[in-house]
This record gives C-alpha cells, sequence and structure tokens, in this order.
C-alpha cells in the first residue's frame, strides 16, 4: 500500500530508484520498531500470575495491574515512601514505592506498577499508574 | 426535556440512514428530486441533533439530577462553565457531540458547496449522513445521555477537581473538531471516487477542511500536554500513553496528509496515495475515538469500558473495507499524469517526508496495540512504555526535522548541485555552532548535542527563505526591509505562514529535546531554613502556611529562590483539599524562564510545618513547546485565512501546513 504511489503507471528507470529510497524508508522504520519491541518490552500480568510467575530476586521489569488495598496503605511523606498490597482475586502481593503519591490514589479502584520483584519478595514499584475506571481522569505519576 | 433529546436523536437516526440512501440513489440515477431531498436531509439532521444537545445542555445548566448523565458529572456547586462543559465531559454527552459537529460541519460543507460542486454532493451527503447514522446508532442504542433515574439524587457526584481548569476544558471540543473535520475531506475523496471525478478537485474543494481539524488537533494535543504539565505533577507533559497516542496517530497521518497534497497539486502526481492518506487519516479519528472509550488497551486516561466496542471496531473495518475496495475498482481513474523527476527534488523530500510520518505513525501505533497483539498470538501481554516511542521515535523525528530543511534548499523536479551546496552552507554552519556551542558548555549528550544541530540545521534554511526572498524583493522592487517582508506574506501567505508553522515545530522540538535530555529531578525533606541545590537553583525552605476557603482547605510551603547565588523570589508549592472530595489535588508551582522551569510540588509535611517534603524538577526549555503551538496557531491562521482576492496560479506557491490564498 506504501509503495501504491510510488509505483506508477509508466515505472521508468528513475521510478525503481524511488521504490529503492521508499524502501530504505520504511525498513529502517521497521528495523527501530523491532528493536525498540524486542528492548523495551515489559510482561503484564495479574497479581496471580506475577505470584507464580515471577521469581523474587530477579531482574525482570514487569508491569502487575490489580486493586490497591486501601487497608494496607503506608505512606511516609517526609521520605516519601509509600507501601501497600496490590489484591487480584483472592491474591496479594506486598508493593513498595517511591516517589510522590498520585493525587487520586486513594480513591482509585484500580493500579498499575511497574518495577521488580526484590529477594524479599515485595514488588519494588519504579512507576506507578493510578486508574480512575468511573470517569474520563487521566492519572499518571513516574517516579525517579 | 430527557424525552425531546432521546426522540430528536431518534428521528435523526432514521433520517441520517434515509438520507445517506436516497443521496446515494439520487446520483447514480440523476433524480434531482431525491438529491435535493437528501439536501434538506442533511440539515434536518443537522437541526434534530442541535435540538438534542440544547436539550442535554438545559438539564446539566438547571442540574437535573434526576437524569444519570447529570448527576455523573457534575453537582450544584458547579461553576456554570463546566456544567456546560459537562456536555463532553462524559462518554455518553461526548458522542453526542462528535455527532453534532459532524452535522455541523456536514451544514456548513452543504451551503458552501452544493453549487461548486453538484456532481460531487449527493456523495458526501452519503459518507456523512452514514457516519452520522453510525453515531447517532451509538448514542440511541449504547450511550445514551437521557437515561433518567427512578429517583432524583440530593446532588450530584460533581467534575473531578483535576479537570476544573480552563484549558482542559477547551481540549476535547479542539480534538474533536480534528476527529470529526477529517471526516469532511474523506467524504469528497470517497464522492470523487464514487463519481468518477477524481480530478483535484475534491482537494481544493477541501483545503480548509484538512487545514482546520489538523490545526485543532494540534492546539488540542499542545493544550492536553499543558494540562497534564499542570495538574498530573510528574514535571513532564507527555507520556505515550494510548489515549494520548490515539490523538498524536490522527496528528501524524493528518500532516503528511497535508503536504502530500501540495504535490498533486503542484505536479498532478500521486492522486492514489492522497486517497489512501485521507482514508487512513479518518480511521485513525475513528480509532482514536474508539481508543478513549475502549478499555480494551490499559490506559490510565480512558473512559469506562463501555459496551460500544465492537461496534466502533465493526464501523472501522467496514470504512477501511470499502473505502479500499472502491480505490481498487478506481485504480485506472487514479493513475497520475506525471511521474517523479529525480531522487534529488523537492517531490522526492516531500514523499520522504510522507514516508516518514507514516513510519513515526505505524511505530506509534504498533506500541499502542502490541499488549492486544502479543495478547491474541502468544496469550502473554507484553506492553511496551515510554522507552520504546523515545527509541523508535527520537530516530525518525530527528530525519523528520533535517528533511524539513532540506525540502526547501531543493528544487521542484531536479536540484541543480551547485545550487543545492550553496543552499547547504549556513545551515550545516550553524548547526556546527549549535554543537560547539553546547559542547563548549559542558553538555556533552549526544542525543542532545545531534537534536539540536539539526534543530539548528533547519532553523537555519527555513528563516533562510525568508532572508533569501525579502533581499530578492528589495532588490527588484525597491522596497525598504520590513515592507518587503511584509509583502512576501501578503503576495504568498500559503507559502510563508507554513514557513510559520515549520519555524514553531523547530521551536517545540527544541523545548521537547531540552526538557527530555536535560531534565533534572529531586527530592529533599528540608527543615525551616534549610537548603536544597539542584542546577542553578537554591531553594531555601521558609515555613508552612494552612488556610480554609470556602469550597476547599489550602497547605502551601513557601521557598525562596537563588539562582546562581542571587536571590530571585519566592516559590509556594500548594496541596489543596477540596470539600466535596476526599482527593488532595498538588499544584505544582512553576516558575517559568525562557531557559528553563523550576517546578515544585509540595509532597508531604510534619504537624507543625518545621519540616516540609518537596520533589524538584529542573525542566529546560519547556516554555518554547507553548511559544511554539501559539507560533504553530498563528503561523496556521496566516497560512489559510481566506481571502477573496484571486491571485494568479503562477503566484500560489504550496507550503506545507498551508492554504492557497483565494480559493
Amino acid at each position: 500500500m506504501t509503495t501504491a504511489a510510488l509505483d506508477q503507471p509508466h515505472a521508468g528507470g528513475i521510478n525503481k530508484k524511488f521504490l529503492i529510497g521508499g524502501f530504505i524508508i520504511l525498513a529502517a522504520v521497521g528495523l527501530l520498531v523491532m528493536n525498540g519491541l524486542s528492548t523495551a518490552s515489559v510482561y503484564y500480568l495479574t497479581v496471580s500470575e506475577a505470584r507464580t510467575q515471577l521469581r523474587a530476586g530477579g531482574s525482570d521489569i514487569v508491569r502487575i495491574n490489580g486493586v490497591a488495598d486501601l487497608s494496607t496503605v503506608k505512606y511516609d511523606a517526609q521520605n516519601l515512601n509509600l507501601a501497600f498490597d496490590v489484591v487480584e482475586g483472592g491474591n496479594r502481593l506486598p508493593v513498595v514505592f517511591h516517589g510522590v503519591v498520585p493525587d487520586t490514589f486513594n480513591q482509585s479502584e484500580s493500579v498499575v506498577v511497574e518495577g521488580t520483584l526484590n529477594s524479599k519478595g515485595v514488588f519494588e514499584a519504579r512507576t506507578l499508574l493510578v486508574k480512575c475506571p468511573s470517569r474520563y481522569e487521566p492519572v499518571v505519576a513516574p517516579s525517579s | 426535556m430527557p424525552t425531546i433529546g432521546f426522540s430528536t436523536i431518534q428521528i435523526a437516526l432514521a433520517l441520517s440512514v434515509y438520507g445517506a440512501i436516497i443521496a446515494y440513489w439520487g446520483a447514480r440515477r440523476q433524480r434531482r428530486d431525491l438529491i435535493a431531498s437528501a439536501r434538506t436531509t442533511a440539515f434536518v439532521v443537522f437541526a434534530l441533533v442541535s435540538l438534542s444537545v440544547m436539550a442535554l445542555l438545559a438539564q446539566l445548566l438547571r442540574s437535573d439530577f434526576n437524569v444519570q448523565y447529570v448527576a455523573q458529572y457534575t453537582n450544584r456547586d458547579l461553576p456554570t462553565l463546566y456544567k456546560f462543559t459537562a456536555l463532553w465531559g462524559g462518554n455518553a454527552g461526548s458522542l453526542l457531540f462528535w455527532l453534532w459537529l459532524l452535522t455541523l460541519f456536514m451544514a456548513i460543507v452543504t451551503v458552501q458547496n452544493t453549487r461548486r460542486h453538484p456532481d460531487l454532493m449527493p456523495y458526501v451527503h452519503s459518507v456523512m449522513l452514514t457516519v452520522a447514522a453510525f453515531f447517532a446508532g451509538v448514542v440511541v442504542f449504547l450511550a445514551n445521555p437521557f437515561v433518567t433515574l427512578n429517583f432524583t439524587p440530593a446532588d450530584g457526584q460533581g467534575l473531578n477537581p483535576l479537570l476544573q481548569n480552563y484549558w482542559m476544558a477547551m481540549h476535547p471540543p479542539l480534538l474533536y473538531t480534528g476527529y470529526v473535520g477529517f471526516t469532511v475531506p474523506f467524504a469528497f475523496a470517497i464522492a470523487a471516487l464514487l463519481s468518477k471525478h477524481t480530478d483535484a478537485r475534491w482537494l481544493k474543494a477541501t483545503r480548509l477542511w484538512v487545514v482546520v481539524p489538523w490545526v485543532a488537533l494540534s492546539i488540542g494535543i499542545t493544550l492536553g500536554s499543558q494540562w497534564a504539565y499542570q495538574e498530573l505533577g510528574w514535571g513532564g507533559y507527555w507520556g505515550w500513553d494510548p489515549v494520548e497516542n490515539a490523538s498524536f496517530m490522527p496528528w501524524l497521518m493528518g500532516t503528511a496528509f497535508l503536504h502530500s497534497v501540495i504535490i498533486q497539486e503542484r505536479r498532478a502526481m500521486m492522486k492514489i496515495w492522497n486517497i489512501i492518506m485521507v482514508i487512513l487519516t479518518f480511521a485513525l479519528c475513528l480509532f482514536g475515538t474508539f481508543l478513549t472509550r475502549s478499555g480494551v488497551i490499559q490506559s490510565v486516561h480512558a473512559f469506562a469500558n463501555s459496551p460500544q466496542s465492537p461496534f466502533f471496531l465493526a464501523f472501522i473495518a467496514i470504512v477501511l473495507l470499502f473505502s479500499f475496495g472502491l480505490v481498487a475498482r478506481r485504480w485506472d481513474f487514479l493513475k497520475s499524469e506525471n511521474q517523479l523527476d529525480s531522487l534529488v527534488s523537492r517531490e522526492a523530500a516531500f514523499i520522504a517526508n510522507n514516508l516518514l510520518l507514516i513510519g513515526i505513525t505505524f511505530a506509534t501505533f504498533s506500541g499502542t496495540i502490541w499488549p492486544v497483539v502479543t495478547e491474541v498470538l502468544s496469550n502473554a501481554r507484553i506492553t511496551v512504555a515510554t522507552p520504546f516511542f523515545n527509541r523508535v521515535n527520537a530516530p525518525l523525528f530527528g530525519a523528520l526535522i533535517v528533511l524539513m530543511g532540506m525540502t526547501l534548499i531543493l528544487g521542484w523536479r531536479r536540484t541543480r548541485t551547485d545550487s543545492f551546496w550553496r543552499g547547504m552552507i549556513a545551515p550545516c554552519l550553524s548547526a556546527l555552532l549549535v554543537v560547539i556551542f553546547l559542547a563548549s558548555n559542558g553538555l556533552h549528550d549526544p542525543i542532545g548535542l545531534s537534536g539540536f544541530g539539526m534543530v539548528g540545521f533547519s532553523m537555519v534554511a527555513t528563516i533562510g527563505e525568508f532572508v533569501k526572498d525579502t533581499r530578492a524583493r528589495q532588490r527588484a522592487a525597491r522596497e525598504p526591509v520590513h515592507v518587503a517582508l511584509l509583502n512576501l506574506f501578503r503576495k504568498q501567505r500559503r507559502r510563508y505562514g507554513g514557513y510559520i508553522v515549520h519555524i514553531a515545530f523547530f521551536l517545540m522540538a527544541a523545548g521537547v529535546i531540552g526538557s527530555n535530555v536535560y531534565q533534572l529531578e529531586s527530592e529533599a525533606t528540608l527543615q525551616q531554613g534549610q537548603s536544597k541545590t539542584l542546577g542553578p537553583y537554591t531553594l531555601t525552605y521558609q515555613n508552612l502556611n494552612s488556610y480554609s476557603l470556602p469550597n476547599k482547605d489550602v497547605v502551601e510551603a513557601k521557598l525562596l529562590i537563588q539562582e546562581n547565588g542571587q536571590a530571585v523570589g519566592a516559590i509556594v508549592p500548594t496541596r489543596f483539599f477540596y470539600h466535596k472530595s476526599d482527593q488532595p489535588v498538588t499544584e505544582a508551582a512553576i516558575r517559568t524562564t525562557l531557559r528553563d522551569d523550576l517546578y515544585i510540588l509540595l509532597a508531604g509535611w510534619d504537624e507543625k510545618g518545621t519540616s516540609a517534603t518537596f520533589k524538584i524538577f529542573v525542566n529546560p526549555l519547556v516554555v518554547w513547546i507553548w511559544i511554539g503551538g501559539l507560533l504553530l496557531l498563528i503561523g496556521t491562521v496566516t497560512a489559510a485565512w481566506p481571502t477573496p482576492v484571486r491571485l494568479p496560479t503562477a503566484e500560489i506557491v504550496p507550503v506545507p501546513g498551508g492554504e492557497t490564498v483565494g480559493d
């Protein structure tokens, strides 16, 4: 489809050059995308999948989707350390996060954390995303 | 009132279906009566949808909480402005608003073109009424904003305080103007195919309908970023979230279309290409509308998961199948009259520019839908985030920026070698100077250096056009500098307005590079009187102050700022606690200069306020993104503002981002 317009009816020698030029650009895009997908991919797991599939102390960065159990929240506002359990279907996983807690954290039903599982079995989140399913309300809070 | 709103939309649905069919039928059978009836139907549908919108607005403004939508998105104390903007604040209302814009544009297009393009208009009506029927169907059957509750709540749930922001209130209508606006060139393209009148007439008829949606999308996206920057408190303005990408993709494709059109006008080439571009742009607009409310892809922005998803996907599939099927059937009508002459020509650069924009769209699209693809293929969801998009799109944007400068140095059809190299001197030298200047100031990051070098190259190449052409006028017409410069714009507004848009884009690029590559970030818990230094700034915590306002409690911390040892004032990061909401609102304190933004969040404090915790960012050059956005608007208006005077075609030099004068 992308070569359609280049492939003019009177395809002459010059248009071949164009096809090659266009192909080079598209190939470069393709390579960049493939390289990006292979180097920047992150597994997206549910809490139960994380419990069964993640190795404690491993270096795999994953995203986990679940509900923050607000009764377990501990926030040290002086040092910006947040701890809570993320739960889903009876499974729970303790999470720690260092950074400013998003304003909507206390109200959200759904959170996404990205990070690694440390050797103590606690998920160290480097990113905490808060999702508000009820309304059009964007909130993002990647941390350092 | 709810019944009026709902029944008008039901009638509008029925009439849209009727109009779409008889418009097509009338055009095929050359039945003037049917064509005229379809035209009337277009106006009636617009009137009916307007009534429906007014009914919903009336309910919102009167706080009729018996209506579920009103109760969900407003409350009694909400300022009137936000009661009004709640029209597009929720899923159902925003779909009705989409439909209303569509019918409004259809009415305007009808008035504009009935006499000028009698052969195309019935088909345009047929296409636009079909799209209207789809959206009316969604509103009637799946997302009805007029649903009433079986009780009347005392008060509504209100609007999230984060969204109570003027810029954010304007963001959705601008995006929708973009999404919906691209329906017009799409409808004309299909009309050209159906009527077999595949000359450039459909393009000329819709010039303004490409530029206006494009600039609306541009400004809408910029305002959304600014809102995110001010309100979301993570120091950034763009997170490559699926919903952000949803608006970015039609913008990219629309930008490509905006430029490829120029080649068809100049050189009668790329007919098929342009039709494909407008089809894809429109499909991406639908996809964007879908993505925002689908819940298919995990997004922090999305509306609630809604039942419309399969219908949207089916509609997009039908649009694509029908459109491309039609292109295939009309292939013989679409052969170009000309072919490319040389790889080193302006046309070739335009095509390369198009391919790059398509490449960026493709990369963004792949990253956005990757979780869905991997889930289907491998049963594991794999997602990509900011690193992917930056890694892939940054080099592509770099190439695009260089190409924007190169295009100006290249001539139409072919370029003479000597003039090419003469044109390259100043831009290359300035790129080199920029790199040397930055490196000698201790900025060695290769991405930053190459990025600014590229921007410098193309900026100077673009400004060079103004200098060269102004000089030429000065010599030829013996005009003083300012008169010559003004006359450039007077004679070729589309061209020079387009250059201004390009300069605006370079400024925005500089802001993006600066704030991404050189951002400084830190956090500190400070006792009163204690200081923290970040970059050129030293911040000293003074005190914490708290007080109550009628609707909220306020906690604010005061910090003194020293810049390179000089006292330059104070900064007050704040946190609000709205009485109506459990949610605190952290207001970033931002001190903006042309060089950088000092961006501070109040993250926490002890009970007496003797110590407080801050998150601090220094974001270089961010303000240039907003300045660029404003300049982009100015440039587009300069290029596109219609004038009654018709200039000789020889004077009309089409240029990226522009609109020909006098049409």
